[in-house]
């Protein structure tokens, strides 16, 4: 029973795997679909906007680092909850999915959420579920999922809502009860949905696995009957259609084979295109059609155009075997002693070679046997992308797009864990190099916090400098005088102290006045001046007291003025001196820089623990593959032995019962032979 | 939804059980691998499964790391209140097919860019670009942004925008708004401040 839900599973497993590009590529429209119906919406948060150019672009760790950004920054404004949805599609294309499993039940446990982000954060749980392969929660997530509501919020989603519940149908194995909601589900989807091809295919698988053959012929037929011209598809799906069409073909023919119905199978195999991607397999399930149905020169041919090829799959290996084999079959003993001869010669080759590689094998020639492709990359000659280089291509959930060079990983390359721990590596490596990065960047935060330190230092130098030169408290003492004339002054009534310039200027000139008239003989020549003088100073006398009022206001007034500018002149001294005499701003910098610095070796630690374990797990699966591989070979190999033993038998004693009957005939006809 | 070579490897990966049933009149004896036993099994995806959690939970520390490392560069190279930015925003499709951005602020060249189809469709998409970031001081400033690309029937377009603006004492941000005008067929550049 288990061998038959095998392939099923495994159908299973590889519809979701390969739909991993789309689902995250729908994961990513949609985002954008929601914010608008018709086109995207101007982000209204500037930290938003650039975790959106950043997720766009595919660079999930920038992305998921924006919005963590944003959020520390005061939160994203003006979008509701629809951040977090970007969010949690980004930890699902980033392989976080433990987190976004975190982040949508969060965002379900708040009540303020509107309907539509909680109808679609339904979905995305249900689909975390799904990637964990946890059915009852992903079914028990999906059912809570309006569906009216999601087809009017993002016809793409809804369309995926609809795949996803048929897989979930068709994972209960349950097929009476389930065929016909299974159905309904299918003709929901629109016939150029890529989600309605692949639930067909994999219902059909299941009638398979269930034992239904007929069943399982009447979908595949309907699914290539209703395969579209490609030329009337989206150029984005046009190639996943051919591929499945010609999928859908192959297994097909298979069935026929399964079935005995060898002309039909062959029938069917013939419209595999032998350019196309599957042409291998259809060559080789022709040649077993054909060979069962007694057309060895047909089946000879397709296996003769299979051997000229590389033979690039490990499956492909058994075709030198089946050449012979058929050789064999066309009564041809000398000819396929020859080809299974030959078939043993490459086998052991094949097996010298494998083994050279088994023992060699360390992540530096696992990485050479594999081509990673560069984004928009089209010269052939380019150098090869490094595993962590930002600018190679990847897919939506992150796994790397990669050839292999060497044949034998291509079957393990197309094997999901193969994919993740692939995946892991190239995002283990691009986070050493963000690292990196910091680590220089935070170097480069000392050395400019040193040179801020000496810039300082050189500063608080030439301050002080400047200060002594100001001689800043003679006129602090300056200004005490002043106080303490002036009040004592005011206090005697002191008005000559109060006297303003042009007061002074007058007295100045009266006292010269009078210092000339002392010295001149008192006569009647000089009466008349001395009398206009005594007028002049009584005049003078009465002006200075009758002003002493307002010029002793004035003098209070600047006295005032000056002690303002001098409690602010001492107090921006305290603060300078404060600044001089502590470190603070750059202490707290430096602290930072310390204890980031700190974390990055401890991250660094577990970086390297984590690049160890995944190299490892690599190269086991590696080894595990090319140990697999070489039992196979060792058994093809054993095979062609065995078959070159028995016809070289079977030809030894031929020839011997020839020369024993030769003696009743002419004798030495035979000896010429 | 490419398909690739690797997706084809699966769908050969995939059809190899079916093709292993079919073949076996061909090969008996080869079909000899000794299938690994349940706890072998068991053991690998429990290794595999704490080697992912493990990678996940790196990633996550990693991801807040890096978001305090930029926190910790702004404060210290770009601070608050010096911290200028120039952001660029596409609101088009139909009328102008961006190549390339210079942006000029009081007559120096602070930043230029080409763009790729990928960061293009990002920006289409409602992606926001910072074109610039720096250290501006206090008072007035001209900022000019000049924009080429593909314009309406396949014509070479340039355009430039400018905007004199007064930078205070807080964060200043501008953001370069390129968008389709259907009033005249055209792109239209402008420059608009963030509050």
């Amino acid at each position: 029973m288990a061998d038959c839900f095998r392939p099923q599973f495994t159908g299973f497993s590889f519809r979701l795997a390969c739909k991993g590009v789309a689902c995250a590529l729908v994961i990513g429209c949609s985002s954008v679909i929601a914010l608008a119906d018709d086109r995207p919406q101007r982000a209204g948060d500037t930290g938003y906007g650039m975790a959106l150019y950043e997720y766009h672009q595919g660079n999930f760790f920038q992305a998921l680092t924006r919005l963590n950004l944003a959020n520390a920054e005061g939160g994203i404004a003006g979008h509701g909850d629809h951040p977090l949805l970007v969010e949690g599609g980004l930890m699902l294309g980033y392989g976080m999915t433990r987190e976004a499993q975190t982040l949508f039940q969060n965002l379900l446990d708040e009540a303020d959420v509107d309907p539509e982000t909680r109808n679609q954060a339904w979905f995305y749980l249900g689909k975390v579920f799904w990637l964990e392969d946890d059915a009852a929660a992903s079914s028990d997530a999906l059912e809570r999922v309006d569906g009216d509501l999601l087809e009017d919020t993002d016809e793409a989603l809804y369309h995926e809502w609809l795949y996803l519940k048929g897989q979930w149908l068709l994972g209960q194995n349950d097929a009476p009860n389930t065929a016909g909601p299974l159905g309904d589900l299918v003709e929901q989807l629109p016939d150029n949905s890529p989600w309605r091809w692949y639930l067909s295919y994999n219902r059909a698988v299941q009638r398979l696995a269930g034992g239904d053959l007929e069943g399982a012929i009447v979908d595949l037929s309907d699914l290539i009957d209703r395969a579209m011209p490609v030329d009337d598809l989206p150029s984005a799906t046009a190639d996943e259609l051919l591929a499945l069409e010609q999928q859908a073909r192959l297994s097909l023919g298979r069935l026929y084979l399964g079935q005995g119905e060898f002309e039909q199978a062959m029938a069917v195999l013939e419209n595999i295109p032998l350019d196309g991607m599957l042409s291998d397999q259809a060559l080789f399930d022709y040649a077993v059609a054909a060979s069962r149905h007694g057309r060895n020169g047909l089946a000879l041919q397709a296996l003769e155009t299979l051997q000229s090829r590389p033979l690039f799959t490990p499956w492909l290996q058994q075709v030198p075997y089946a050449r012979a084999f058929t050789i064999e079959q066309m009564d041809q003993p000398g000819s396929a002693l020859d080809a299974y001869r030959a078939a043993a010669e490459h086998y052991v080759a094949l097996d010298q070679r494998l083994s050279a590689e088994q023992a060699e094998l360390d992540e530096q020639r696992l990485v050479n046997a594999l081509a990673f492709i560069r984004e928009g990359e089209t010269d052939q000659n380019a150098a090869e992308p490094a595993l962590g280089e930002s600018a190679m291509l990847t897919d939506s959930y992150g796994r790397v797009q990669v050839r292999p060079q060497d044949f034998s990983l291509a079957e393990l390359l197309a094997g999901e864990p193969f994919q993740l721990a692939l995946r892991d590596l190239h995002e283990l490596y691009r986070l050493e190099h963000s690292l990196d990065q910091w680590r220089r960047q935070l170097a480069s935060f000392d050395v400019m916090l040193d040179t801020r330190r000496s810039r300082r230092e050189t500063r608080i130098r030439e301050t002080r400098e400047a200060l002594a030169e100001l001689d800043a408290d003679q006129w602090i003492a300056q200004q005490a005088e002043f106080r303490r004339r002036i009040e004592q002054a005011t206090d005697e009534n002191d008005a000559a102290f109060f006297m303003t310039n042009e007061q002074r200027a007058l007295k100045q000139q009266l006292d010269g006045v009078e210092e000339n008239l002392a010295s001149l003989p008192d006569d009647d020549s000089t009466r008349e001046q001395r009398r206009t003088y005594e007028r002049m100073r009584a005049y003078f006398n009465w002006w200075v007291a009758d002003e002493f009022s307002v010029n002793r206001w004035a003098a209070v007034k600047q006295l005032r003025e000056l002690d303002d500018a001098m409690d602010t002149f001492v107090s921006q001294r305290q603060l300078m001196e404060q600044e001089m005499a502590s470190d603070a701003r750059l202490d707290e910098f430096a602290d930072r820089i310390r204890r980031k610095e700190q974390e990055l070796a401890q991250v660094d630690q577990m970086l390297d623990k984590a690049l160890a374990k995944t190299r490892q797990q690599l190269v086991t699966q590696v080894q595990t593959e090319l140990a697999s591989q070489r039992r196979e070979i060792a058994g093809y190999l054993r095979a062609s032995r065995h078959a070159q033993a028995r016809l070289a038998d079977q030809l030894f004693l031929s020839e011997r019962e020839a020369n024993v009957v030769e003696p009743a005939g002419t004798g030495l006809e035979g000896a010429d032979e | 939804m490419m398909m690739t070579l690797r997706t084809v490897q699966r769908l050969i990966a995939v059809q190899t059980l079916i093709n292993r049933q079919v073949l076996c009149f061909l090969c008996v004896l080869l079909f000899s691998s000794v299938p690994a036993s349940a706890q072998d099994a068991s053991d690998e995806s429990a290794e595999e499964g704490s080697v992912a959690l493990s990678v996940e939970e790196l990633k996550k520390k990693v991801i807040r790391l890096n978001r305090d490392l930029f926190i910790l560069e702004e404060d210290l190279l770009f601070p608050a209140s010096t911290q200028f930015a120039v952001f660029l925003s596409l609101d088009t499709g139909q009328f102008l097919k961006l190549d390339a951005v210079k942006l000029k602020l009081n007559d120096d060249t602070v930043a230029s860019h080409l763009y790729t189809d990928r960061q293009l469709k990002a920006l289409q998409r409602g992606g926001m670009q910072r074109l610039h970031i720096g250290n501006l001081k206090t008072g007035s400033h001209e900022v000019t942004v000049f924009v080429e690309g593909m314009g309406p029937d396949n014509r070479a377009y340039k355009q430039a925008a400018t905007l004199q603006f007064e930078k205070g004492t807080s964060t200043a941000a501008l953001e370069v708004r390129i968008r389709d005008r259907s009033s005249n067929y055209q792109p239209e550049v402008a420059i608009v401040e963030w509050e």
